[in-house]
Order: structure tokens, then sequence, then C-alpha cells
């Protein structure tokens, strides 16, 4: 075995975390971005899940906080707030989000999901919420899925897209909603679910504030 | 190196809010590393629901599961004890308790009303005295002797007290939008920018805005942990990949 060149800086032992997350939601971006960003520091192994939240807030019975408008002020400006940490620029597109609907761009990245590598999901979430947050393409159009290409070639985006509208995978996007809520008990987004490794044990944790909490847990020993 | 100037951070809190217990613990354990002038303000929680037509988190039976859990990770994170009594929080209030304390800021001033918190708090969640007994006010003696803090519960039954706090609740809604608790108001040293924040896990976020001289180090400002508690450690929901 090779000599680890990292002796005497203990690196924590791979830890997994599935994130589920849905376009619509912008605080999933933050929670995307920040997750990537730390996945080598604290040797994640990242599961990247696309979910329909609309789903989820149907299924949980939740209501999606843009239907609380006592809360909608506070919730404009603490993103605002956190976009302006995270250097992320986080503007919502006309109508959204209660006019818009990430149906069908979730049933594509799911597509990907069972298609492609984690890799290239990372970078099509990625491009994807670029081109809906910051650059503001509508996204029933065509135009907007180019931001895709060349990460993956028009082909091949053709052919995802042409798949993700099977029953395979329309059918997925609920069977997927139903595991989340049933499983995990997910009733909102960004969630987090995370498995750590010394002892196994399965953790879910709610909206980009947990990350630190999650840290902690992830460090953390079963005490008797 | 704690920063110059002294920031303002006002911190709206209830007795029935296990998360503001949280905050009002980090709160003042970062009082001196971040040269805070802490004003804390007890507010009645239902009320700000009625007012604000939100529904309390545990009126979301989604959430419940969730909460439990969070709530216990927290508290093993952070080593606060909080349990939640019999009944709480759906049979519970906290009226009396809030109208007290207001009493006890105005007639006391900060930093009793810390100490008074803290042991309210400590009482109703860790030792779990039933909250709607005499002997639950024995917990504030001797940080007030007996007489004042008789004569502190009775001024609390006063119209002043009666009415100061649904014009507290109504402020607080008109004047920062809190719908929840904790909810803080702090006030920038560096140019008096006035910025809010909802719930216990804001304090990084705060820290950030306030300034890099505010520098969020997680529940113990100095690194150690000053506060073990001896209570069998919280467990997660059970759950599957």
């Amino acid at each position: 075995m090779a000599m680890d060149s990292n002796v005497g800086q203990a690196r924590p032992q791979k830890a997994f975390v599935r994130l589920y997350f849905d376009v619509s939601s912008p605080w999933s971006y933050v929670a995307c971005v920040i997750l990537l960003r730390y996945k080598d520091a604290w040797n994640l192994e990242v599961d990247l899940f696309p979910i329909f939240l609309g789903g989820i807030m149907v299924m949980s019975g939740n209501k999606a906080p843009a239907l609380h408008p006592e809360q909608t002020p506070y919730n404009a400006m603490d993103g605002k707030r956190i976009f302006e940490r995270y250097g992320l620029d986080i503007r919502s597109p006309p109508g959204h989000p209660m006019n818009t609907t990430s149906l069908n761009i979730i049933r594509f990245l799911r597509a990907v999901r069972a298609e492609e590598s984690r890799e290239i999901l990372a970078a099509c979430t990625m491009l994807i919420f670029l081109e809906f947050y910051s650059v503001h393409t509508d996204y029933t159009t065509d135009a907007f899925w180019e931001c895709l290409v060349p990460t993956i070639s028009k082909e091949k985006l053709a052919h995802l897209r042409n798949i993700s509208q099977s029953e395979k995978h329309k059918e997925g996007v609920k069977e997927d909603v139903a595991e989340a809520v049933e499983q995990h008990g997910v009733f909102g987004c960004p969630w987090f679910v995370a498995r750590r490794p010394q002892d196994g044990k399965v953790d879910g944790f709610f909206g980009v504030d947990k990350l630190e909490a999650m840290a902690w847990w992830l460090g953390e020993r079963e005490k008797k | 190196m704690a920063p110059l100037q002294k920031a303002h951070v006002k911190l709206l809190y209830d007795i029935s809010s296990p998360y503001s217990y949280f905050a009002f613990a980090t709160l003042l354990r970062y009082k001196e590393a971040w040269n805070l002038d802490v004003d804390l303000f007890p507010i009645f929680l239902g009320g700000v629901m009625v007012y604000t037509e939100n529904t309390p988190p545990s009126l979301r039976p989604m959430e419940v599961p969730y909460i439990i859990l969070d709530k216990g990770r927290i508290s093993d994170q952070y080593s606060v004890d909080i349990r939640s009594p019999p009944g709480h929080p759906m049979d519970t209030t906290s009226l009396n308790l809030i109208r007290f304390l207001r009493a006890v800021r105005e007639e006391e001033g900060q930093e009793i009303l810390a100490e008074c918190t803290r042991l309210i708090f400590e009482e109703f969640y860790a030792v779990q005295t039933d909250y709607r007994t005499e002997q639950f006010w024995e917990c504030l003696v001797p940080t007030l002797t007996k007489e004042n803090l008789a004569r502190i519960r009775q001024l609390s039954q006063t119209t002043r007290h009666k009415e100061g706090i649904k014009e507290d609740v109504k402020n607080a809604v008109e004047n920062y939008g809190m719908f929840g608790a904790p909810w803080m108001v702090a006030t920038r040293a560096s140019d008096g920018k006035v910025d809010v924040f909802f719930g216990a896990d804001k304090f990084d976020a705060m820290g950030w805005w306030l300034g890099p001289e505010y520098v969020w180090r997680g529940p113990y400002p100095d690194g150690q942990n000053p506060y073990p508690i001896a209570t069998p450690r919280h467990s997660g929901i059970v759950a599957r990949l």
C-alpha cells in the first residue's frame, strides 16, 4: 500500500450525503454549491438527487414558503443575504415561483442521474441553476436547454430529453417523492440525508443553515 | 480579539420555544467574544402566531418528527438540556411567564433578567417542574428575594403588563416583521444598519453580516465545552438509504 502523503493530517473517513433538491428552490441552489465546495474538504460521497418539490408539498401536506405572505419579506431579505455571502447571483425569474413549474427539469435531471455519471449530473445541475436564476432564459423554450451543450452533446441532450418524458421517468418522479416523504420524512428542500462512517447512522437535515450541524454530527461518535 | 465597538442585538424570545433557549444560551456565550450589547426581550409567541396568522411547527404534523430529531441534535451539540415537559407545547402556555419576565425587564434590568430567564428555561425544560405550581417559582430564589419575587409576580398581573405584552407583540410584528421565535434584531456597529435573523441557526449568518471580526466558532466561542450535561444523549430517527 502506498504511503499516505497526508500523514499527520487527519482525514475523515468518507461519509455519504444525499441532497434532495429542486431547481424551483433557490435555497437548493445554495445547498448544491456549498455541498460541492465541501465535498473534498469533508471527504464526502455526494449523491445529488433531483426531486419534485411540488409533489413533496402535496404529499406531506406542507405549504410552500411563498404561500405564507407574512414570511415573504423576511425570506426575500434572508435569501439576498445568503446569496451575497456565498457569491451566488440568484434572482427569481418573472413569475417564479407561483407561475413556474420545474416538473420537466426534474424529469430531465432524473434521466441524467440514471444514465450519466455523478460528475455530469453535477455539471448539468449547476448549468440549469445558473440559466434559471442568473441568465433568466425562459425554461419553457428550447434555448434554455442549450446551456447544457457541450457538457453533453446535442445528440445526447436530445436523447435524454426524450427519455425523460417516458413512463419510466414520469412515474419515477412520483415514486421518488413518495420514497423521500415516507422513508426520510422530507417536507421541504434542500434536504440532506447523511450517513456517517463510524457507526453507519443515518440522519436528515433540512435547509442550508443545517450544514454546520451536519458537519458536527458527521464527526460525532456515538456516546453510550 | 473582540470587536472594539459594541454591536446591539435584541433577542425576542419565548419560554415556550425550545429554539429560543438555544438562541438565548448561544447569544450569552458570544456576548464577550463579540462585544455585544444584548437586549433580552421576552415576547408572547402565541400572540405573534395569532397576529401573523402563522401556524406553529407543532401544528404541522409532517414536521414534528424532524423537529424532535433536530432539537435533540442541537441539544447534544450545544450542551443545552432541552426535553419538552409533558403536554408541551400544545397544552401549556407561557403567558404568565412572559408577563413575569416583562415585569422583571422593567423593574430589574438586563442582568437579573438574563439570570431569571436562564433559571426559568432550566426549570421548564431540564428540571421539568410544573410551571403552574408555586414550587416552579422557587427556582428564582435567591436571584430574587422571596419578597421581590412576590412583588414582581403581583405586578406582572396588572393591566400595565397584561396590556403591555399585547403591545409588544404588535410592535414586534409591525416593526421587525416577526413571525416566529427566536427573532434577533441586530444593529451593526460600523454603519448603524439594522437587520433581523430568524431561528437559532442564524448566528453564523449574523456574525458574517456584523463584520469580519465577528468570527463564528460554533457552540463554544473559546473552543472548549464548559457546559457539559449529564443527560442521556438524544437519538435520531431510524431511516435507511
